[in-house]
């Protein structure tokens, strides 16, 4: 069995991504990766960007490079790369959610954010999920308003 | 009949373990069973590690793991389980490690379940070496606890080189943190910096309902000590949880 890691990023756009962008975007993206056997996630919040990409390491690094290049996007934070014992997307060529920072604000715990068919649905409870959590309370985000930034260490899950 | 006496070598100390669990107070549930060597008569730990002759630790430490993981498949074991892991140098830890694997699989545990905790104090010698070494484990499945987090000089850039699957907040930052500044501006830092990195924070050998409160009213969702489990003797003892207000 190959190794794997994933690589979990955060950027910031630097144009407006409309629903044509993001398609289009993804369209590209989701054919690479599928010839490439990465899997991963990606997630826009207005303006920023979190994404999840799981492969080889050399696939992942050699994409990583490419992605940096893309000028639609900078800004970029490498929260975490690492060895992983499986895919936490394993049939997704690049699940996506463009959801407004309000909405990833209010989701109380995270299983409201993972119903309904989408790739968030029934992720382990590993890594990337919970940075993920992070990223919804406002953590690896550039200068967003109303982002929690101080006081209770897990937002997402206060009583 | 006990359920788990082993003896590594004839001039080994015997032994067995008790269970303390580790409790998700959100989900008031057991998130883990940390391990904890013991006398065949429930005589602590240390006594039984002090008949170990220095150059019999390694073989020891890891013979008692493969002695703790059959102990906690037989009780039943269905969350995670903690074990203590002590690294020497990296080829001893390696070998050190695969039996603890192979007694996984003999006991059909998945490995996803085994979380070896890690002292801090070990950790940082070569944490780069180290973290490398480590990651190739964590590419099985395997998880990585720091263990007594905050008790010794390193702290928080520990996490620059390593991110582990959980940091055990040492109980020297947990007493009385209710009324404790320090403590308290260190936990914050602590926690949010794991949170923000997808680290399990546990905050260990609470003994008290103001600890407890001022840790889950920070966000501190996982809990070890005896306001909740005290470790038993060879089984998984009941939790008390705690009202919330
Ligand atoms: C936020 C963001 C995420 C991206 N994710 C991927 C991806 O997962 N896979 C991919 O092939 N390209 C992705 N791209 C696009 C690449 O940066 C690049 O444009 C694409 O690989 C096309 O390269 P090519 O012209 O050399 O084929 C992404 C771009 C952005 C802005």
């Amino acid at each position: 069995m190959s190794s794997l890691i994933h690589l979990i990023y955060a950027s910031v756009a630097t144009q407006a991504f409309g629903k044509a962008q993001l398609t289009e975007l993804l369209r590209q993206a989701r054919a690479t990766n599928e010839r490439l056997s990465l899997t991963g996630m990606l997630l826009h919040s207005d303006g920023s960007f979190f994404q999840v990409l799981e492969a080889e390491p050399a696939v992942v690094d050699q994409l990583y490079q490419k992605i940096r290049l893309d000028k639609r996007h900078e800004q970029f934070t490498m929260i975490i790369k690492e060895p992983i014992a499986k895919r936490s997307f394993a049939s997704w060529s690049m699940g996506f959610s463009d959801v407004s920072p309000k909405e990833l604000a209010t989701i109380s715990g995270l299983n409201d954010f993972f119903h309904g068919g989408s790739c968030f649905n029934k992720l382990d409870a590993g890594r990337a999920k919970k940075l993920l959590a992070a990223f919804a309370v406002g953590r690896w985000r550039g200068n967003i308003e109303g982002a929690e930034r101080q006081g209770n260490i897990a937002g997402a899950e206060r009583r | 009949m006990s359920l788990g006496i082993g003896q590594a070598c004839a001039s080994d100390p015997s032994f067995t373990f008790a269970f303390q669990p580790i409790v998700d107070t959100i989900a008031r549930e057991v998130f883990s069973y940390e391990a904890l060597i013991r006398g065949p008569g429930n005589e602590p730990a240390c006594q039984v590690l002090g008949q170990v002759p220095g150059e019999r630790l390694l073989l020891f430490d890891q013979k008692t793991r493969a002695v703790a993981i059959g102990l906690a498949t037989r009780l039943g074991i269905s969350c995670l389980l903690n074990l203590n892991f002590v690294p020497q140098n990296l080829h001893a830890s390696a070998a050190s490690i695969l039996t603890t694997l192979e007694a996984a699989n003999q006991t059909h545990l998945p490995i996803e379940r085994l979380v070896l905790e890690v002292t801090e104090g070990r950790v940082i010698d070569d944490q780069a070496q180290f973290a490398e070494f480590i990651n190739e484990y964590r590419g099985l499945g395997m998880k990585f606890a720091i263990d007594d987090f905050g008790s010794g000089y390193s702290g928080l850039n520990l996490l620059a080189n390593f991110q582990p699957d959980q940091v055990k907040l040492d109980m020297s930052l947990v007493r009385s943190i209710e009324s404790h500044g320090p403590r308290q501006a260190i936990v914050r830092a602590a926690g949010q910096a794991c949170y923000d990195l997808g680290i399990d924070v546990i905050a260990e050998g609470v003994e008290t309902v103001e600890e407890y409160r001022w840790l889950a009213d920070t966000g501190v969702r996982l809990f070890q000590g005896y306001l909740f489990a005290k470790p038993a003797f060879e089984c998984f003892p009941p939790v008390h949880y705690i009202d919330s207000r």
